[in-house]
Order: structure tokens, then C-alpha cells, then sequence
């Protein structure tokens, strides 16, 4: 799929490669690298979440952690995180995810999200991020963004 | 030169305040606990302001509270503070808890204050095998609110070697721990491309909507995930299926 598939497979680098969308649905005016990303009990849907270098945490709706199923612990750190500027308040949770590729082979990775707590009524209106700390830096990763394809492989 | 009193400043502490090479300095000289001092002067440039303060607590503690390190400029000790006053400072014996507190306070202060500086540099110092594991985890906590994750996972990692057997810190730590490889998997994300074709061109439609995708065909669309996961069924609820919110 990737022109860079052989290359970065057989150097070790990469273990799979997908393509990304650019933009996350429902917010046309930024450019962004989207990826799908599934719990690795291979039993959920898969979703989309945006790669962001300068989050902390991977970020994921409240709506979906309930789906999947991920608890907070008891004595998890609540955190305030800033999102665009404003500061939610929410949990930290570990869990297992998948990075799903098209080409070569998924990456499993335990990696810590940022679940945000919504007050009864309102609603979460912000894209699921992957960040750095929780997530990306302990992966290699790979952006060829003439086609738009994530390279990705275990660090 | 100025002077000042300290306990005019901090009258409710027993600190007093150096420039950072003056405190570096006496830790070096002297390493006394500084528990009697609230009513001593200190004595600074005038023309050297604004440099940073360091106040120095009963716990041997040298804190930055005002500027940051390039204002800070380089004092000759002996300029100003003679030895017999140091040597006047008598050491006092100091429990654990009489530590903490002035300790924590000063964490919590240049956590309000977002004092990143100030506040990695206390935290660095601090001897936390005299601190409880709950004055570990406050700092932690606050590491965390401060997005400063690597002083956090260091934190983490080092209460995992004082308090190896407190389960607070061990929950933290697994919590907060970089990310691990756990596996691989051969790749099977059928028809995902399709899907995020069909997003991408479609989902400006639903905003403000969870919507589900499979193979490139849309499953449904509701308000909510749960209301989405009742009419499109279980079933439909694998890998295959893209679900994601559309942001209105």
C-alpha cells in the first residue's frame, strides 16, 4: 500500500502501515492525522482518533470508555487537563489498544487515556486524541503525507 | 543595600531568604536547620533587583519563589552575611511532620501559581523517604495538573523504590507508567478504508451525531453511543465498524 511499506518493513522500523484521513469528521478547517484505533479485546467498533504531539494523554470520549468498558481505579489520579484552552477535569485510566493497520500487522499497545467527567447534560463535543506521554512516544512513527500513510512500529 | 526583615513577609513561616548561589553556599558551609530565624534581616542588592529569592526552611530547603534563573545574578557570600551570624543559627531537631508542611505548602504554591520552574525544582529536592506516600502522590497529582508527565513518572518511579509496598503508589504507578508494546497482530481491518472514505465525504451530514460504518455503508446514526448501539444491534459492534462522534 505504502510506497514505503518493503523499506521501513524489512529495516525493522515499521511493523504496519494505514492510511489517514486528514481532517476529523465534523471539523473541516483543521488539518490533522487520523487514525483508527480499536481496543485490543478485538471486540468493540473501531474509532477515530486524531495524532497530537503536544497532548500529554491519549484523550478519549466519555461515551466510548463507558462502551468499552474501561474503569477508573479508585485511587487514579483525577487530573485537570487543558483542551483548547479550557481546563476539564477527568480520569486517568491504563488500558489496551490497538493501532490498526491495512498493511503488515495492528500494534498493541497499553497506553494511559484521559477520560474527561461531563456533568449530567452535557455533552463532550471534542475529538479522541492519541498524545504523546500516554501514547506515541514509546512507538516508532513514520508520516509520508504525499499519501497520507502513518508508518508504525514498536519502539 | 537593602534590608529587610523576613518575618514581615512570611511572619506565619520560619524562612528567610538568599539569592540561590548565597543558599547554595551555606548548604555547602553549614547545613544547618534554619527553625529560629524569623526574626533575621537579609541583606541584598539593591541594584541587583529583580533577582530570585530563595527561602530556606527548617527542612534545608532552598526554594526559588519570584523570578526565573536567567534574572537570577551571582552574590559573593561573605558580602553579604557574615559567618558568625551563620554560625549563630542554631540547628533544631525537626520531625517528619514539622518537614512536610512547609514543604507542601511551597509545592502547593508554585502549583497555583504554575510556576513550572520553581515547582520542579522543590519537588527535585525534597527527601521523600521523610514524607509520607500521601504527600508523594498530592505532588504527583499535582505534576499531573501541571502537564508535567516526565517529573510524574519520575516521581512515580522513585515512590515505587521508597514505598514498594504502598498500593496507592503502585495503582499511580501502573497508571501513569509510559506506554508498553504489548503485541502484534496480523492486520484486519477490513474495509476500514472504505469506511473512512464514507466519513469523509458523508459525514458532514450527521453532525453533532455518533454514526457507524462498515465496509464503506453507514449502519446508523443517534445522538448518543448507546442509543447507536441499540439500532444498529451487537452484532454490528466489531472491529470492521467504524463509530465515532461527528463534531457539530
Amino acid at each position: 500500500m505504502g510506497r514505503f511499506d518493503s523499506c521501513l518493513f524489512d529495516c525493522g522500523f515499521a511493523i504496519g502501515s494505514t492510511s489517514y484521513e486528514d481532517h476529523y469528521p465534523g471539523d473541516e478547517e483543521q488539518n490533522r492525522i487520523v487514525l483508527s484505533v480499536a481496543p485490543e479485546n478485538n471486540k468493540e467498533a473501531t474509532t477515530e482518533m486524531i495524532v497530537d504531539t503536544g497532548a500529554p494523554w491519549c484523550i478519549l470520549h466519555p461515551e466510548l470508555n463507558e462502551t468499552w468498558g474501561l474503569k477508573s481505579e479508585s485511587h487514579d489520579p483525577g487530573v485537570p487537563l487543558r483542551i483548547r484552552g479550557q481546563k476539564w477535569f477527568g480520569h486517568l485510566i491504563r488500558a489496551n489498544m490497538a493501532l490498526l493497520a491495512i498493511n503488515g500487522k495492528d500494534l498493541l499497545i497499553e497506553a494511559t487515556f484521559f477520560v474527561p467527567l461531563i456533568q449530567p447534560g452535557n455533552t463532550w463535543n471534542y475529538p479522541n486524541f492519541i498524545g504523546l506521554d500516554g501514547f506515541l512516544n514509546r512507538i516508532l512513527f513514520a508520516v509520508d503525507p504525499s499519501e497520507k500513510v502513518f508508518y508504525f512500529g514498536a519502539l | 543595600m537593602t534590608t529587610e526583615k523576613l518575618s514581615e513577609k512570611h511572619s506565619a513561616q520560619k524562612y528567610f531568604l538568599f539569592s540561590s548561589e548565597w543558599y547554595i553556599g551555606l548548604d555547602k558551609k553549614v547545613t544547618p536547620r534554619y527553625s529560629e530565624c524569623e526574626d533575621l534581616s537579609f541583606k541584598t542588592h539593591a541594584a541587583a533587583e529583580p533577582y530570585c529569592y530563595y527561602w530556606i526552611s527548617d527542612s534545608e530547603m532552598g526554594i526559588p519563589i519570584t523570578l526565573p534563573s536567567k534574572q537570577r545574578r551571582k552574590y559573593d557570600q561573605q558580602a553579604f552575611w557574615p559567618q558568625s551570624t551563620l554560625d549563630s543559627l542554631k540547628p533544631k531537631e525537626s520531625t517528619s511532620s514539622d518537614l512536610e508542611k512547609p514543604l507542601l505548602s511551597a509545592i502547593e504554591d508554585a502549583a497555583a501559581k504554575e510556576d513550572r520552574e520553581t515547582f520542579s525544582l522543590i519537588v527535585k529536592k525534597v527527601d521523600w523517604s521523610k514524607c509520607q506516600p500521601s504527600k508523594l502522590i498530592r505532588s504527583i497529582d499535582l505534576c499531573l495538573s501541571l502537564d508535567m508527565v516526565p517529573l510524574a513518572i519520575e516521581l512515580v518511579s522513585m515512590g515505587k523504590q521508597i514505598f514498594p509496598s504502598d498500593k496507592k503508589i503502585e495503582i499511580v504507578a501502573r497508571i501513569i507508567s509510559p506506554p508498553k508494546v504489548i503485541g502484534t497482530r496480523p492486520a484486519q481491518s477490513i474495509g476500514i478504508d472504505k469506511s473512512k472514505k464514507w466519513i469523509k465525504q458523508n459525514s458532514s451530514k450527521y453532525k453533532g451525531k455518533w454514526i457507524a460504518v462498515q465496509n464503506g455503508e453507514l449502519l446508523g446514526g443517534a445522538p448518543t453511543l448507546k442509543e447507536l448501539h441499540n439500532q444498529i444491534g451487537q452484532h454490528k459492534n466489531t472491529p470492521n465498524t467504524i463509530m465515532v462522534k461527528v463534531l457539530s
